[in-house]
């Protein structure tokens, strides 16, 4: 299962920049250590030798130093801090993606004792993953139950994807070669059966497996089957479209390029919206109600959207340029009941 | 001051001042973990009160703060007369001592009577999380719902939700019903209710326990020496904290939501069976 | 060769000349005759009720230096069944959900029933009414109370993970504990929030002792190390198990109403458990750790016949590591999605934290020169301690550095840190300190030989085990796992095979130990020769610790001043410091 995979000696492959970057910040850690333990031991050895009980020879006074004190307080801090501001700085690189990778968000969610993956142009894997050299690409998980954690140590990267919000991470990939793909959270019995395979390929290598993959029916549009796509048919299945459309802008908020911005919370507050404020919304709608309007969305459960399609509808809300927005009646007449009067809150807010 | 204390002094202490100051130590120093362990749950409530803030605001509207507001004057007030009881036992009168400790524990005994009611109402009220069932007006309201709209006769009921409508609806503050709130989140604010009432609870029940210990071995004549007042000293500082603990359950649980004297008058009058209603 | 002398007592009492300064006048040697007429502290009664209900902090200390011992075994066999299992990368002996209970079973047992109460329990029972002077601890009947509080939350815990067993992991993360597992968290969370009320009872015990009980002239700059240790170690018990027992009140509530605060379904955050679980947990390590630095420092001046170097920064880098241990614990959850500011706080704190711990191996290394210098087993585990603890150390700081985290959270690398701190630290202290205080716990000594290869045993042992997993850790072998690829079973066979030998060095003290109660010679009052209040009297100890109230006039480590008892005897007390050590021609202070 885990053949011709890409180890040598006692390091692991190295197979994006972030990794060497790491890496770098290990050795110069481990180079401090020893030194430090090399002053410890020398001295415990010299003592040990130089200062075994000779007959005759009585033991000295020494109370103290507050000279060595102050020296090897203030040295083992100077390095100390030196590996938090270093630290700081790698983990600042781990979580900020570069903006190119924003345009490749690769989603996977985590549920016992499997992922599933999905790349942007809408292929799914279970437990792999296909990715293209000298390519940046983002990834933001969650999880259908308990806490897991999408490890890639052959990247240095690892996440861990909890229930509820979505976290992320984002990767170069510069070597080719298949890495592992552990789950690094205890979640119960399948923990380790949770394993999987990174694919790195070359550029022509991944166009071939893109070409290989299964798409969808409807021709060649690089927009078929991907998550906005996906997301976009569940946005007329579950009525979304009946108050958010493009005719009456008085039943709900346009969705059109939100993402990202600020919009007015009642109570006077701004919220930024992110991946989590837009799961929010469709999952719990009474958290945060938009400045003027009244407080009318069901919430969503996961029995009405699973985890991935949320994913895939929020794909969907994110991809909206001004004008996007459908009209209700493309072929989705109004449900018997549906409420038909003005629904927005009067001028000067509730 | 240590010089008209009479009383036996243990094995393992040198004087009688190493004794009573050490007593006294060692109960603050259980009172330290005793604000650690409410801490961690008042941290934990006040993170989740902060987050959704009109969800607890529903939730607490939802208590009665009729019963809880008695039941503080019930609390100090015992403090009071536990308090009272270390004099009496400093001077050395064992039948006031007595006296006060009954009066200790006849206040705390109806505070737990008015909080075993105040659960009572609350399990009629169909208020607890995942194990309530629907009352009889909830299911009118879901009945005329399903009414009114047959399509939504396949959707999960959950009969917290429901019954917490129930509740909220009777509630109004400046005659507004309560609509903007999620119902889960108030379960959230109901556990943190049990959770927390709950402990304390557990810890009156405990404290009351020491009381009745304590007056059973003042009627033994155990506080004749008059130095033994440090253990009613320990114990009123014991009873303080839990006190304590109800004086910041208090705002933080009750007065979340908006409430009103009249109201807490109306909910007094129902929990002591002098007016209809559910709540 | 004695000398006269009198210390604010009436009748002069004959000693005999010391090369070194005890912290009070030594109590004379029993003669076989005198010893069977004045009974000691494990003779005076006997009975099964009177050990049953004894209140002597002794017989209480030995009480748990048994069920300790037991649960260390049960610790022990769980261990050597996960490491067994690792020899083959599908699992050797272990089903999956086996492994996941004997993971579990190992960290749970060790941690709560053993590394936590070992040295406060045995060791600081036993010893710090003595090292301050008093007769018992400040209250007896709540010592022994706390006993039987630890005895029955371990026997119910025990009894848990052997009837349904424990699958969380001893960190018992929601979701998977409070709605996904089939195991008996609620019962065993029981049994945890059970052994903590003996941890806090304990502490109290302890902080309102050394408040209250010292003996004249044992001020706060005279108490063993040892004793300001325990006092830190006591305020952290205090501080931190509350927040662990209301943690896991809320976990039980959520598993018993099935809906809870820490539910996302409903709303609630499981990373809240994470941070109010981490705020104990954190603060627990230090719990650890801190008794067993505590005995370091006694065996190490012991052993080395100097002073402690930097007796002040020793004794402040305790308080320190017991304050700023509460501030660090978001460095478990780098990964869990805290929030990037505040993890970058907890780092900040993290690498403050590491300097009292530096400070002290310094001190350390810095007590042995210019000593004289003996490798009975008590030093061969201290001088052990130092270097492993070292090793722990370090690789905390890799883990703690934000960076270099993501790449080892969650891997063995993290184990093979943890278990060089608690086992190569507190588990050599632990060791250090039993092999140090067992002839006056028992009045019997040990075979020199045996013990001393059983250190060297254990040590090699220990390093072997957990240095190749290190290695594997950094190859990203991640925690945990029964099954693992096979390119990392290399460093699992080495381990095992390592761990096997450590496990044979940590069976031996059971045999000379025990073996010493019925072949030991008897030995003596002093038979290491050290200053501390508890070395001046009888092996085993009387019932009441001293035959008279204790006065002190001098330091804890004055082994380098000889015949500092004359010099009160000359009556001049300008020949005494304000720290009560003497002022002798030979060998003054160096530095402050």
């Amino acid at each position: 299962m885990f053949a011709s995979l890409d180890t040598s000696g006692f390091l692991p492959p190295q197979a994006s920049e972030f990794a060497v970057q790491s890496d770098m910040l290990f050795y110069y850690i481990t180079a401090v250590c020893i030194l430090g333990s090399a002053v410890v031991y020398g001295l415990l050895a010299y003592c040990c030798f130089m200062f075994a009980r000779k007959e005759g020879v009585p033991s000295k006074r020494i109370l103290g130093s507050t000279k060595l004190e102050f020296l090897w307080t203030s040295i083992p801090l100077v390095f100390f801090l030196s590996f938090f501001v270093w630290g700081v700085r790698l983990y600042d690189i781990a979580i900020n993606p570069p903006p190119e990778a924003h345009e490749r968000e690769y989603t996977v969610v985590g549920k016992q004792w499997m992922w599933k993956i999905q790349h942007p142009t809408g292929q799914r894997e279970i437990n792999e993953l296909h990715l293209p050299i000298d390519t940046a690409v983002k990834i933001t998980g969650t999880s259908e139950d308990v806490i897991h954690d999408f490890g890639v140590p052959a990247f240095r990267s690892k996440f861990d994807v909890v229930p509820g919000r979505y976290t992320s991470a984002w990767y170069k990939p510069n070597k080719e070669g298949t890495y592992h793909l552990f789950c690094d959270q205890y979640c119960g019995q399948g923990h380790s059966q949770m394993v999987g395979k990174i694919h790195v390929l070359s550029q022509e290598n991944y166009q071939a497996w893109l070409d290989g993959s299964y798409r969808i029916r409807e021709g060649k549009n690089p927009v078929d089957g991907s998550p906005s796509w996906e997301g976009r048919k569940l946005f007329f299945k579950l009525q979304c479209v009946n108050c958010h459309n493009k005719e009456s802008e008085s039943r709900a908020p346009s969705l059109e390029a939100i993402y990202k911005t600020k919009r007015a919370i009642q109570g006077g507050t701004t919220i930024m919206a992110t991946d989590d404020y837009l799961r929010n919304s469709i999952r719990n709608p009474m958290l945060h109600i938009r400045d003027g309007w009244k407080p009318i969305m069901p919430a969503y459960t996961r029995s009405q959207v699973t985890e991935e399609e949320l994913l895939n509808v929020i794909s969907y809300i994110k991809s909206l340029r001004p004008g996007d927005l459908p009209s209700r009646t493309e072929s989705t007449p109004a449900p018997v009941g549906a409420k038909t009067q003005d629904t927005q809150a009067p001028a000067g807010g509730n | 001051m240590a010089a008209n204390l009479k009383g036996p002094v243990a094995h393992h202490f040198n004087n009688l001042n190493q004794q009573l100051t050490t007593v006294r130590m060692g109960m603050w120093m259980f009172l330290v973990t005793e604000v650690l362990f409410f801490g961690g749950a008042f941290c934990a409530y006040t993170a989740y009160r902060v987050w959704f803030s009109s969800d607890f605001e529903a939730g607490s509207a939802a208590l009665n703060v009729g019963i809880a507001s008695v039941n503080t004057f019930l609390l100090l007030t015992s403090s009071l007369t536990i308090t009272l009881g270390i004099r009496a036992a400093y001077a050395g009168n064992p039948k006031k001592l007595r006296n006060y400790l009954l009066a200790t524990i006849i206040l705390g005994v109806a505070f737990l009577g008015l909080k075993g009611r105040e659960y009572q109402l609350d399990y009629q009220e169909g208020l607890i999380p995942n194990v309530s069932v629907l009352t009889p007006e909830a299911q009118k309201v879901v009945n005329e719902r399903i009414a009114k709209d047959p399509g939504k006769a396949d959707e999960k009921v959950y009969p917290f939700n429901e019954n917490l409508a129930v509740v909220l609806h009777h509630e109004k503050f400046k005659g507004e019903p309560f609509v903007a709130y999620d119902p889960f989140r108030v379960q959230l604010f109901f556990m943190f209710y049990y959770s927390m009432t709950g402990l304390h609870v557990l810890h009156m029940i405990i404290g009351l326990g020491l009381l009745t210990w304590q007056y059973i071995l003042a009627c033994r004549g155990f506080f004749d020496y008059n130095a033994r007042y440090v253990y009613i000293e320990a114990m009123s500082l014991y009873w303080h904290f839990v006190d304590m603990a109800w004086m910041f359950l208090l705002p933080l649980l009750y007065l979340a939501g908006p409430h009103s004297a009249s109201q807490a008058l109306e909910q007094f009058k129902v929990a002591i069976g002098l007016a209809g209603g559910t709540h | 060769m004695t000398t006269e002398i009198s210390i604010g007592t009436d009748t002069p009492m004959a000693i005999p000349k010391l090369d070194y300064t005890p912290q009070m006048s030594p109590e004379p040697e029993l003669t076989p005759t005198e010893q069977r007429e004045k009974p000691n502290y494990l003779n005076w009664q006997y009975g099964l009720l009177s050990w049953v209900l004894t209140v002597d902090h002794k017989r209480i200390g030995l009480m748990y230096l048994v069920s300790v011992s037991i649960f260390f075994m049960f610790g022990a066999i769980a261990a050597g069944l996960v490491r067994t299992n690792l020899i083959m990368p599908t699992g050797a002996i272990l089903e999956l959900d086996q492994y996941n209970k004997a993971f579990t079973a190992h960290g749970t047992i060790m941690l709560f029933l053993f590394l936590i109460p070992v040295i406060p329990g045995v060791l600081g029972n036993f010893l710090v009414p003595m090292m301050v002077g008093a007769k018992d601890m400040a209250f007896p009947k709540l010592n022994l109370m706390s006993y039987y509080v630890w005895a029955a939350g371990a026997l119910f815990f025990v009894w848990q993970l052997t009837v349904g067993g424990l699958d969380t992991g001893w960190t018992l993360y929601p979701p998977y504990s409070s709605k996904y597992s089939h195991t008996n968290v609620l019962y065993a969370g029981l049994g945890i929030f059970i052994t903590g009320f003996s941890s806090i009872l304990t502490a109290i015990n302890i902080i309102a002792t050394v408040h209250k009980m010292r003996c004249p002239g044992m001020t706060w700059g005279r108490l063993p190390l040892f004793v300001w240790a325990m006092y830190a170690t006591s305020v952290i018990q205090i501080l931190a198990t509350p927040v662990l027992a209301v943690t896991v009140v809320m976990l039980a509530v959520e598993k018993i109403f099935g809906v809870g605060i820490y539910d996302p379904t409903i709303g609630g955050d499981p990373i809240l458990f994470q941070h109010m679980f981490w705020f104990y947990s954190h603060p627990a390590v230090y719990i650890m750790i801190l008794p067993g630095m505590g005995v370091i420092n006694e065996v190490l001046t012991c052993f080395s016949r100097k002073n402690i170097f930097g007796y002040k920064a020793v004794a402040w880098s305790s308080v320190g590591i017991a304050v700023v241990g509460f501030l660090v614990w978001g460095h478990h959850m780098f990964l869990a999605g805290q929030g990037y500011f505040l993890g970058q706080v907890f780092a900040l704190l993290t690498m403050l934290v590491a300097v009292p711990s530096a400070i002290k191996v310094f001190n350390w290394t810095a007590t042995l020169y210019g000593g004289s210098i003996t490798f009975q087993a008590p030093m061969i585990f201290a001088i052990g301690f130092i270097i492993l603890f070292t090793i722990g150390g370090v690789t905390g700081l890799f883990l703690g550095s934000m960076g270099t985290d993501i790449h080892l959270h969650d891997t063995y690398f993290v184990i093979a840190h943890f278990h060089y701190t608690m086992v190569g630290g507190m588990m050599f202290a632990w060791q250090a300190g039993l092999h140090f205080w067992w002839p006056k716990m028992t009045g019997k000594m040990y075979s020199d030989f045996w013990s001393r290869l059983a250190a060297v045993v254990m040590l090699v042992g220990f390093a072997l085990t957990f240095l190749p997993q290190f290695v594997a850790g950094y190859m990203g072998m991640p925690r945990r796992y029964p099954n693992y690829p096979p390119e990392f079973q290399i460093y699992n066979v080495l381990s095992t095979a390592a761990a096997y030998l450590q496990g044979i060095g940590f069976a031996m003290p059971a045999f000379y130990l025990i073996g010493s109660l019925f072949f030991g010679k008897p030995a003596g009052n002093n038979p290491f020769r050290a200053t501390g209040l508890e070395w001046q009297t009888s092996s085993p100890p009387g019932p009441h610790n001293f035959e008279s109230l204790p006065q002190v006039y001098f330091g804890p480590y004055e082994y380098s001043v000889p015949d500092g008892l004359k010099i009160l005897n000359d009556g001049s007390t300008n020949g005494v410091h304000s720290n009560g050590s003497a002022n002798t021609d030979k060998g003054a202070a160096h530095g402050s």
